[in-house]
């Protein structure tokens, strides 16, 4: 039994240990680069995030560090006390963040050879893209809480047990030590895409706790070395729990003891004297899970769905390569497809009946392309014809939650695959049925009473549907073209984020959707439907104040009323005066270039510099946590072909520079924007990182195409 | 009545000790002084008696009360890390000068000033210059020689502190270099380690455990590079050994011999004491005696015995018993490891006990000083001596114990290639193979010393039996190797009766392939404790072949009766470059959990290596078969069963012994 005292003791000494070994590590890399050497994690807007969170030192060279490291050094008592074992936590977070640091000296993948022959590459550190796609998930309970995993399993089938556990859960997990190779010979995917991040032995593990930091400072407005804001954010958010396996020895402890310094628990198998809510003991394997959900006191929305594999936001990210899959529907193999929700007659629907027609995966050829239609029919007495795309648009999410299941596109244009693992493990096609039933219930449970799922693989079933299908199709499009912001009186305001970053809402209209590229008007009018006093709360928009640049009474109220007063003025359409704040999650963020008089456009999973001499990265750190920062903003993707995008300070046409990946994939929608607004070849004038990078690059390759941005007025 | 500790595993030694015991006029051996010494320092076992200034002893008190700080402040973790390194700058001292010794003797040669030596492994020179980088083509044997040199004795002087040795450099693998580069462990020059350590553990300097710990580290790869360059040179100079079959054991004496025992480290007087021997037949004949029969003791004991297949008689614990068989005409001795009372025992017997370094003096003893340019001329006088006490040997009473043993000695790195060859055209791909297929589980280093605090040669032979039962390799250096010699299991009997299957089939094919009848034995001696760099090149070549590092595969080392500072050091470069390593004697740190945690724990997670202490050898067999397992299933080679064993309740069973074993260091180890 480890008595409370040895555990101080340990925390200690492993402090002490922590702090020598830093100091060794940062003197031999000070004499071999000097101290003037740049350093810094990649893709990252937060410098060494430990420090960014905990000290307002800027810490850019290797130079810097010295002074910091002896502050911490300073701080380690012997004494073995709670409090000293907290400050001990403190210094050895520091000095893990300084020898990881030390590793990412010119080399952006140090651990890229360090994981044994054989085992999933170790990711070391998670870039800030990663912790913006997670996001959304993050800050709406989908992803309840983030487990980092340390040690070495006694039971490996058990710990494999608790892995899939909380991921069917939404749980961000983390794993470092053997636990990894455990988990590999479980057969356990892992990877910064699925929300199982390898993290990698020792000092790697801090890389979780830069994680959370960085969503309190990304998301929650938390100011560099806000040590108070900090902590206080962090024993919210996001709800963090060590699970400490095996053998105890003074790093771990030290390091655990940095991970309550941040707020956050552990929970061990060991025999240690506890420290109530703290440092807890939990032997049972099948309770650690349920005693960290406890003691977090984490909300869990998912609930389990009875197919044969995991199902949870961890894998929707996953993709099933060709070679990894087994049938695919629609995509390159041109069979016919479609997926359709459609709102019936109570008498049309039985509840709960899943129907499956025609020959399933296992009656299927492995390389195979299959015919596939998945039609969802319901009923309710709230429910409006105008959801029936909301509702059908999440049938994507809920069938990537799936492991060894992908979908893409939508409608008749659907494209899915299953995995030859996903299929060996029993997932079949009739399953969607079942997840579509459940998740349909779960989500919109107060819009329908009914639901009946009928996915079909036969021809001549789908032929039978699919008229109905094109019908459905055409009348929405027609509908949806006419939903102008003019035409309403009524905007939603999304909140959904405050959790994590407490002053900031996202304006929604028909023409402006959340800067998440999640939540557009008809998501927030259905999802008010079914919670009233939920995130997406009604606005009138009241009396015109600006009409250009779009401000109204009723907005600038709500405004001001969700961001606690923080802000009183707001303007929908333009991103020089009081544009609309971010939160962290925007899928892009656009920029002003003034020699180009025009705008880039950045979305998240560009890793490469753009024009404004900052990465996707560094940009969002200045332009998140709910700050008003003219000259840029935060966008969902489609905001761009939409005809209100920055419509007060020229719009459209200012766009000069986006990625080339970004432009390909909204090549079509871009083209039909293009010509709306009468320049066909306008796209093709909007340069990319091949022929800039820099604002002298970027105005020359301008001036060579005579792109538009230079004729319009000045943007300043 | 508590039942009397068993002394040896070796029934020899055994029957010496009990004859001795049957007569008071002899002095005391080593196992009465042990006795005599009861208790032993309670703080120096915790390594928290400091007496590096005069204003000490100070000592700490390991309960948590006072005194908790030294005179001068240093803690429990200061005083524990400053000692501890001092240990290792010691053995680091002792292994280089040896080094040095012999390039000083290379150089001798080599400037014409000495006609005793001869270049014999001409083939070594060039694989040694290829290795560290010099240009081989066109340069005649001595013109290389000459290169080689400079750069070894560049590595006990060079002043550019940018410029790693090159013994560290060249020999290990280029991620394993990254790793000690990073931590600020490679040393530029090995002397200079050594004052360092020296200089930063005096009063007043470093206080901090980690940066004097690895400090010490630092001075543990120096020593590496000193032992690698003693071993490279001794291979140049006496040529590099070869597959040999001899005997070892106390009944390899000869009553009717001028009987010549050589103790200590350093080959460079013995190796021309046996060339010279056979001059002196006629001088032997006229004092009536049928011939000179060398044998060897400890390390010395070992050199001869790879090189020449002079037997072995016995090895540390045991050195004084020697001259208790009654006819033990002269003990040579060079240094390391000689006890102080031979002088004594000497003077009981007519034994002749000469010492030969400047360095090494024992009172009683005869000192002709060894001399490169004079050495032949050295060792005879010597021999000359030991006939001289044959004739005064008298009517004492012979006590020769009848045991010894066959053994297969010679495993060089160059003859295991070439064992190796005899399957492959790729000899360490075939090693590798093997080990992936498991038929050879893993590698174990087994070096080190005797220790009177445990009874002798029988941890050695506990945890080689238990691993070899378990198919794997042994390797084995030093005192730890002269036990295997003697009990038995340097043979092909040894293979025969107790190697694991897989193993039993690697050693009968590798046996085949040689040409003979039998299987190769089951333990590899690889030659004296400066050879253990043969164990690190052994080992550093699989895994380069695999592509990995040391610290991936499996293999462990394990010192089960260590004694020395040279094993200290020995250990802590094992560890450094990634070995688990077992020591069965509880090393002077445990009085600072920093210090014990660091070594058990820290270090594995910055070196891949770690130390683990378990004096209780049946325990420590099992743990070193397990972590093997563990490295074989973290390797993704494990099988099936490897895989359980190494998740599954046995680890943790084994993990949780280390609680009982914090109620053994509570007891101070006993």
């Amino acid at each position: 039994m480890i008595t409370q005292k040895e555990l101080f003791s340990m925390a200690i000494t492993g402090g002490v240990s922590a702090v020598g070994y830093a100091d060794v590590l940062l003197n031999k890399a000070l004499r071999t680069h000097g101290p003037n050497k740049e350093i810094g994690y990649p893709d990252t807007g937060y410098e060494l995030p430990c420090f960014y969170g905990w000290t307002t030192t800027p810490v850019k060279k290797l130079g810097d560090l010295p002074s910091l490291l002896g502050e911490v050094r300073g701080k380690i008592m012997l004494e073995p006390t709670y409090e000293n074992a907290l400050l001990a936590g403190e210094a050895t977070m520091w000095a893990a963040e300084i020898v990881e640091a030390i590793r990412y000296i010119d080399n952006e993948t140090p651990y890229a050879d360090e994981a044994p022959p054989g085992t999933q590459e170790y990711c070391g550190f998670v870039g800030d893209p990663v912790l913006r796609t997670l996001g959304i998930a993050f800050v709406d309970d989908t992803i309840p809480g983030a487990i980092v995993f340390i040690g070495k399993a006694k039971d490996p089938k058990a710990l494999a047990k608790m892995i899939r556990d909380c991921q069917n859960k939404g749980m961000l997990l983390m794993a470092t030590f053997d636990i990894i190779r455990q988990l590999e010979d479980e057969g356990i995917s892992m990877g910064t895409d699925i929300m199982l991040f390898p993290l990698g032995e020792f000092t790697q593990a801090i890389h979780g706790l830069s994680f959370a930091i960085r969503a309190a400072l990304a998301f929650g407005g938390v100011q560099r070395g806000d040590r108070e804001g900090l902590l206080k954010y962090l024993k919210m958010r996001p709800k963090v729990v060590v699970i400490q396996l095996g053998p105890l020895d003074q790093i771990k402890v030290a390091a655990e003891f940095a991970v309550l310094f941040n707020g956050s628990p552990t929970i061990t198998d060991q025999d240690v004297e506890e420290i109530p809510g703290k440092y807890v003991v939990q032997k049972d394997y099948d309770q650690i899970i349920q005693t960290a959900i406890e003691i977090r006191d984490m909300q869990i929305k998912l609930s389990a769905i009875d197919i044969p594999v995991a199902y949870g936001p961890a894998f929707e990210g996953e993709t099933v390569r060709r070679p990894d899959t087994y049938v695919e529907a629609g995509g390159p193999s041109k069979t016919k497809v479609f997926e359709l929700v459609k709102m019936r007659e109570a008498d049309q629907v039985e509840d709960g009946k899943i129907t499956f027609i025609g020959k399933d995966a296992d009656e299927l050829e492995e390389g195979s392309g299959s015919n596939l239609g998945i039609l969802v029919e319901v009923y309710g007495k709230k429910m409006q014809e105008d959801y029936e795309s909301v509702l059908e648009r999440r049938i994507h999410q809920f069938i990537n939650f799936a492991e060894g299941a992908w979908h893409t596109g939508q409608r008749s244009l659907l494209w899915i695959r299953l995995s030859k693992k996903g299929v060996e493990s029993g997932l079949r096609f009739k399953h969607f049925g079942d997840i579509l039933y459940a998740k349909l219930h779960d989500d919109f449970g107060v819009l329908l009473n009914r639901i009946q799922v009928t996915v079909m693989t036969d021809q001549n079933e789908i032929e039978k549907h699919f008229p109905e299908a094109l019908e459905s199709y055409d009348a929405r499009d027609k509908r949806v073209a006419g939903l102008i912001d003019e035409k309403v009186d009524t905007f939603y305001t999304c909140t959904l984020c405050q959790s994590f970053a407490p002053n900031h809402v996202c304006i929604v209209s028909p023409e402006r959707l959340g800067l998440c590229g999640a939540i557009n008007w008809l998501d927030a009018k259905a999802s008010n439907q079914i919670t009233p006093t939920g995130p997406n709360q009604p606005i009138v928009k009241g009396d015109t104040i600006e009409e250009e640049k779009g401000q109204w009474t009723g907005v600038n109220d709500a405004v001001k009323e969700h961001t606690h007063g923080k802000l009183d003025v707001f303007n929908l359409y333009t991103m020089m005066e009081e544009p609309m704040t971010s939160c962290g999650c925007f899928e892009c963020i656009v920029g002003l270039v003034p020699e180009a008089n025009g705008v880039i456009v950045v979305n998240r999973e560009h890793s490469g510099m753009t024009p404004l001499g900052m990465k996707f990265s560094t940009l969002a750190g200045t332009v998140g946590g709910g700050q008003q920062t003219p000259g840029f903003i935060g966008v969902g993707r489609y905001y761009l072909v939409s005809k209100k995008f920055i419509s007060a300070d020229g719009g459209f046409h200012r766009i000069v520079w986006m990625p080339k990946q970004l432009k390909e994939e909204m090549m079509d929608r871009l083209k039909a924007r293009a010509e709306e607004v009468g320049t066909p070849d306008f796209v093709d004038k909007i340069a990319d990182e091949t022929v800039a990078t820099d604002p002298a690059e970027l105005v020359e390759y301008l001036n060579k195409v005579d792109h538009p941005a230079l004729k319009l007025p000045s943007m300043m | 009545m508590v039942e009397e500790k068993k002394k040896s595993a070796d029934p020899g030694v055994v029957e010496l000790l009990e004859m001795k015991e049957k007569d008071e006029t002899f002095p005391t051996t080593a196992w009465d002084r042990y006795d005599i010494m009861q208790p032993q320092c309670r703080f120096g076992e915790l390594g928290i008696c400091c007496t590096i200034c005069l204003q000490g002893p100070c000592r700490i008190n390991p309960t948590g009360k006072e005194p908790s700080r030294g005179v001068c402040g240093a803690t429990a973790y200061t005083i524990v890390s400053r000692n501890l390194i001092r240990k290792i700058a010691a053995g680091c001292a002792a292994h280089s000068d040896h080094g040095r010794h012999i390039a000083h003797t290379l150089k001798a040669l080599l400037e014409g000033k000495t006609d005793a030596y001869s270049i014999k492994g001409e083939e070594k020179v060039k694989t040694v210059a290829k290795r560290i980088g010099i240009e081989v083509e066109g340069k005649d044997t001595n013109t290389l020689a000459k290169e080689v040199l400079d750069m070894a004795l560049e590595d006990y002087s060079r002043h550019d502190e940018e410029t790693p040795l090159i013994w560290t450099k060249t020999i290990v693998t280029p991620e394993r270099f990254e790793i000690l580069d990073r931590c600020d462990v490679v040393p530029y020059n090995i002397d200079a380690t050594i004052a360092e350590v020296m200089h930063r553990t005096h009063i007043g300097v470093d206080a901090d455990p980690v940066p004097l710990i690895f400090n010490g580290i630092k001075c543990a790869i120096a020593d590496l590079a000193g032992e690698h360059i003693s071993t490279d040179i001794s291979d140049i100079l006496f040529g590099v050994p070869e597959l040999t079959v001899t005997e070892s054991n106390l009944g390899v004496l000869k009553e009717n011999s001028v009987n010549v025992a050589m103790h200590g480290h350093n080959p460079v007087l013995s190796e021309v004491i046996a060339d010279v021997a056979e001059e002196l037949q006629e001088e032997v004949t006229a004092a009536g005696a049928e011939g000179i029969n060398l044998v060897g003791i400890c390390c010395t004991g070992n050199e001869l015995l790879m090189r020449r297949g002079i037997p072995l008689a016995t090895n540390f614990a045991s050195q004084e018993l020697a001259l208790l068989t009654g006819v033990l005409d002269a003990m040579i001795v060079d240094y390391q490891c000689i006890y102080p009372s031979l002088g004594w025992w000497a003077q009981c017997f007519h034994t002749r006990l000469i010492s030969t370094s400047n360095l090494c003096r024992q009172t009683g003893d005869t000192h002709i000083e060894f001399n490169p340019k004079t050495a032949k001329e050295d060792a005879k006088k010597i021999l000359r001596l030991a006939i001289e006490a044959f004739k005064n040997r008298g009517t004492r009473e012979v006590n020769i114990p009848d045991y010894k043993e066959t053994c297969v000695v010679g495993f060089s790195m160059e003859q295991v290639e070439e064992i190796l060859r005899t399957q492959s055209d790729d000899p360490m791909q075939y090693m590798v193979d093997q080990i992936k297929e498991g038929k050879v589980a893993g590698i174990a280093a087994i070096v080190g010393c005797n220790n009177i605090k445990t009874c002798h040669d029988e941890a050695h032979l506990k945890v080689a039996r238990e691993l070899i039962r378990n198919n794997v390799l042994i390797i084995a250096t030093g005192c730890a190797a002269g036990a295997y010699v003697r009990a038995g299991l340097a043979n092909s009997n040894a293979t025969k009766e107790i190697a694991g299957e897989g193993l039993k089939e690697f050693l009968t094919t590798l046996g085949k392939g040689m040409n003979l009848d039998e299987p190769l034995p089951p333990i590899w001696h690889m030659g004296s404790c400066v050879d253990n760099s043969r164990i690190h090149d052994f080992v550093t070549a699989i895994a380069n072949k695999m592509g990995v590092d040391i610290k991936d595969l499996p293999v462990v080392a394990s010192a089960p009766e260590a004694m020395s500072e040279k094993a200290v050091v020995i250990g802590t470069w094992l560890v450094a470059t990634g070995w688990p390593t077992h020591v069965g004697i509880l090393p002077f740190i445990h009085g600072s959990d920093l210090v014990v945690q660091v070594a058990e724990n820290t270090a594995r997670d910055v070196y891949g290596g770690y130390f683990v202490f378990e004096t209780d050898a049946d325990k420590a067999a099992k743990r070193l078969v397990n972590i093997i397992k563990q490295r074989r299933w973290k390797l993704g080679i494990g099988t099936d069963e490897e895989i359980v064993y190494a998740n599954g309740q046995t680890a943790h069973e084994l993990f949780e012994e280390t609680e009982e074993k914090k109620a053994t260091v509570a007891n101070g180890g006993k």
